[in-house]
């Protein structure tokens, strides 16, 4: 359908600044200017390090050196195509609330478990209305208000998200509504901080996983279609959260999964240039997944021992290695000889596990 | 401690060369047809197809215990075994899959 006039005139703009990026018509641009702030949600300052002002500054005081690449580094990283394999859940859509510090810690997250893992296939999805609608008030998030990275962060750690069908995410704001059994369900993640130089964030990208980032949304970005974005036009429409997903060099871009569904940008996704808005000032990492609990009907593929005390592992279909408790010989040992008669036998187990170790053993 | 690094043969990723020593040999793609042990301490040996009998480190009582049970699943199960020698020729770490 052709664009509008007002798509039209910001494409021209876009092009009068010789901007790499394409305006048009998109799911978030056809709504009223009311509609479209409140899907943000970024309130800056606070606990977090910088206001969004400061992000800014920050941002753009280095853009001219954010292109250089620490020696050892790939120039460009994908977490939708490690060697073909994609381990960044589906673009979600937060709707008409300002809970995208949910949504972009939770992408971080999601995506941080499949790396984990090993399993890009692996069917994670977590809970953002629990974490937004449980965790949230406590520093008082709402869908109007906002939240800031910090409790968010705090939250995965400390307390836990349970996965999506635990509590529903619908787009309106509303009182903790989560199954009774949260806690069983719960993930949560050993440790999280931030990171301030450009390198340490490549460098975690392309190894570690994503990373969640917060910037400055002017009007323009509501229309971004697709290349890489940066402020043309408009005036500031507010703070807004997203999971950093990868990066390029070559087109100076760092690449970003949003919350506006797939109706918008490139399927949802969009890349922005370096020091632009606030969006690399301060990053957040998820540093691992705490692997405790339940895993139930697991099949054990591997084995692995060395020449040190009680130091074995077994590597679980789906899982990865997990180590077998050390706590004494005969403990050590119990555990490994029914892991290995799992193995023998092609028997599936029950394993719990603290902190990746596996501390009991059901051999079905 | 370390851990393992070798991810499933069927995985596109190699395992890693523990390196350390110039003696450090890896032996990968093999299986295990044999095991022997005697009532002597920490003497357990495994027989490796195209290879022969190759002793378990016998530094510590947990981990020979250990690897002779890994030789053991690897032995019923046929599986595919790798290991890591060092100079005085004694096995000091084992994939069994």
């Amino acid at each position: 359908m052709p664009e509008d006039n007002e798509t039209a005139q910001l494409q021209a703009l876009i092009q009068a600044a010789n901007a790499q990026w394409t305006a048009g018509t998109t799911s978030v641009s056809v709504l009223p200017a009311d509609q479209q702030l409140r899907r943000l949600g970024y309130r800056g300052g606070g606990p977090d390090p910088e206001t969004l002002e400061q992000r800014s500054q920050i941002s753009a005081s280095r853009a001219a050196g954010v292109a250089a690449t620490a020696v050892g580094i790939p120039t460009a990283y994908d977490w939708r195509n490690v060697g073909g394999s994609n381990y960044v859940t589906p673009v979600r859509d937060q709707g008409a609330c300002g809970s995208c510090v949910s949504f972009g810690t939770t992408a971080t997250v999601e995506a941080k478990m499949r790396i984990q893992r090993n399993n890009p296939g692996l069917a994670v999805d977590l809970s953002e209305a629990s974490l937004f609608f449980c965790i949230g008030p406590g520093s008082g998030a709402s869908c109007s208000n906002g939240w800031y990275m910090t409790p968010a962060m705090d939250g995965y750690k400390n307390t836990g998200v349970p996965d999506e069908p635990c509590f529903p995410y619908t787009d309106h704001q509303q009182s903790c509504a989560q199954c009774s059994d949260w806690q069983g369900r719960a993930t949560k993640i050993t440790g999280w901080h931030t990171i301030g130089s450009v390198a340490d964030m490549k460098t975690w990208l392309s190894s570690q996983g994503p990373l969640a980032t917060c910037f400055t949304v002017y009007n323009d970005f509501f229309s971004y279609k697709g290349g890489v974005y940066r402020h043309v036009t408009g005036a500031v429409a507010g703070g807004h959260c997203v999971s950093v997903i990868g990066y390029d060099d070559a087109a100076g871009c760092w690449i970003c999964k949003n919350s506006w569904g797939v109706g918008w940008g490139e399927a949802g996704f969009f890349r922005i240039a370096y020091g632009q808005c606030g969006i690399d000032s301060t990053m957040w990492a998820a540093e691992s997944i705490d692997e405790t609990g339940w895993l139930n009907g697991v099949n054990v593929i591997g084995l692995w021992a060395i020449d040190q005390d009680r130091n074995a592992w077994v590597y679980l279909s789906g899982y990865g290695w997990r180590k077998i408790a050390p706590d004494n010989d005969n403990i050590f040992f119990d555990l490994l000889r029914l892991l290995a008669a799992a193995k023998e036998g092609k028997r599936p187990v029950n394993v719990f596990q603290k902190s990746a170790v596996i501390t009991q053993v059901y051999v079905l | 401690m370390i851990g393992p690094t070798e991810l499933p043969p069927t995985s596109a990723l190699a395992a890693a060369a523990a390196g350390g020593v110039a003696a450090t040999t890896w032996v990968t793609g093999k299986t295990v047809n044999a095991l022997w042990s005697i009532n002597e301490n920490r003497n357990s040996w495994i027989g490796v197809s195209g290879v022969g009998w190759v002793k378990l480190a016998n530094n510590s009582d947990s981990a020979i215990v250990a690897l002779t049970m890994l030789g053991a699943d690897a032995k019923l199960t046929g599986g595919q075994v790798s290991y890591r020698q060092e100079s005085d020729n004694m096995i000091h770490e084992m994939y069994v899959w």
